[in-house]
């Protein structure tokens, strides 16, 4: 049973960005089409309790915060606590998560600390026979390939 | 005050981007059609990175440079007798694939392990370059993966320069959204920067510089460790060119409403 976690980090005015309703918008899709999952959400932000209440009618059943002056900026060392902590927390199998620069910078390190995969670029994710596919360019998106891994998360 | 750095360099090769490119099944894996008659270059970001690091060591007295390339060995050779001649660095060199279908963390592994290897290490003066993200996998994950395998902390990606202060702080200008820099300030190494393409150009070949490189890399690439990625977990369901599709339509004597219509119809389907 997957728990699927999306992580989003608020804007300077505490507020979520697009990229961030859109990460949800693709993770509930998936939690939709993956019998059994869970959705959980988890924000990263100086005060991020105006962002959780703009996504309060989502279907996120739980929400984790990592709130604080040093989550504020954009930052690998904090950024990368921050995730983990939120990550393990909510003892996520898949993390979906907008690709800002901030969250390029450290989630597959992230990744590496939790012993799981980090797929990047992603342009669309499918599921069929209760297995997860991602789309992502190749080569300079010369050539589009969907992968799964069995990794988690 | 100047601090001698150690800066190693994660590069590897790409095909040259003018080929034509084609995924094929092979017994190891996906992989490209021909892909060891391909002509290769050195990643371009990955490049950069190179150039950097070496600008970087010339201004600060002590400093050295290392290159660790993980890739087919006889590619490797090739690359080798132009970026040889680039900038001054000695080579460290994994014989295996540099394809754009292996894995990141696997890749990570091989490079932090040989990067960990290299004799004389000092962490407190080790500085970790590389290109943000490679012009073949593109994931840009590796590089995190590496620092956090060593245990660098302070990582920077999408740099497009680097500043080195008096007090030996740095001052590091990310790209971030909107066409934007963030000025962010490291107290020092160790750090990991993952480039994008900074402001240097690309050094003129040098022969001299490449005779005194080659002296290091042809017994580099001899030793090369033979390094598999397995691809343990990872499947690809299919690997394809887009299709090219072409919809151009010739009218006359249309009214702009009409065509307006029209291009909202296609907008909305």
């Amino acid at each position: 049973m997957e728990t699927i976690l999306v992580l989003a980090h608020t804007e300077n005015d505490g507020s979520l960005a697009k990229s961030a309703r859109e990460a949800l918008h693709s993770a509930a899709t998936l939690h939709k089409s993956l019998a059994g999952s869970k959705l959980v959400f988890g924000l990263i932000g100086e005060n991020v309790q105006a962002a959780a209440n703009s996504i309060a009618a989502s279907p996120a059943i739980k929400y984790f915060g990592v709130t604080g002056a040093d989550f504020s900026q954009s930052r690998y060392a904090t950024d990368a606590a921050a995730a983990e902590a939120l990550c393990k927390a909510a003892q996520a199998t898949i993390v979906v998560a907008p690709a800002t620069s901030r969250w390029a910078r450290v989630l597959p390190g992230v990744a590496q600390r939790l012993g799981g995969r980090a797929d990047t670029h992603v342009t669309g994710v499918t599921v069929a026979d209760g297995r997860i596919s991602a789309s992502r360019w190749y080569y300079r998106q010369r050539m589009e390939g969907a992968l799964t891994r069995t990794q988690r998360p | 005050m100047s601090t001698a750095y150690q800066i190693v360099v994660c590069g590897s090769i790409v095909p040259d981007p003018l080929q034509t490119l084609e995924p094929v099944a092979s017994p190891t894996g996906l992989a490209l059609k021909n892909e060891m008659m391909l002509p290769a270059v050195l990643d371009p970001w990955a490049g950069h990175a190179l150039y950097e690091a070496a600008n970087l060591a010339k201004n600060q007295p002590g400093s050295k440079v290392w290159l660790v390339s993980l890739g087919p060995k006889a590619k490797l050779q090739q690359v080798m007798m132009t970026v040889a001649q680039k900038v001054p660095f000695e080579l460290v060199a994994l014989d295996g694939s540099a394809s754009g279908f292996t894995d990141a963390t696997e890749t990570a592994a091989a490079l932090a392990e040989a990067i960990a290897a290299i004799p004389g290490l000092d962490k407190s003066r080790l500085l970790v370059f590389g290109g943000w993200e490679s012009a073949s996998r593109g994931a840009g994950a590796t590089l995190q993966m590496v620092g956090e395998r060593l245990g660098i902390v302070d990582q920077f990606q999408g740099v497009d320069q680097l500043t080195v202060n008096t007090d030996g702080s740095m001052e590091i200008l990310e790209r971030i959204e909107g066409g934007k820099h963030q000025v962010s300030k490291c107290m020092g190494a160790p750090a990991l920067l993952g480039w994008a393409t900074g402001n240097l150009p690309e050094p003129k070949n040098n022969p001299q510089v490449g005779m005194v490189n080659m002296r290091t890399v042809m017994p580099a690439l001899q030793k090369a460790k033979p390094t598999k990625l397995a691809g343990e977990g990872l499947s690809f369901a299919s690997v394809a060119l887009p299709k090219q599709l072409r919809e151009t339509q010739i009218v006359k004597d249309r009214s702009p409403d009409a065509i307006a219509q029209e291009i909202v119809e296609w907008i909305k389907k």
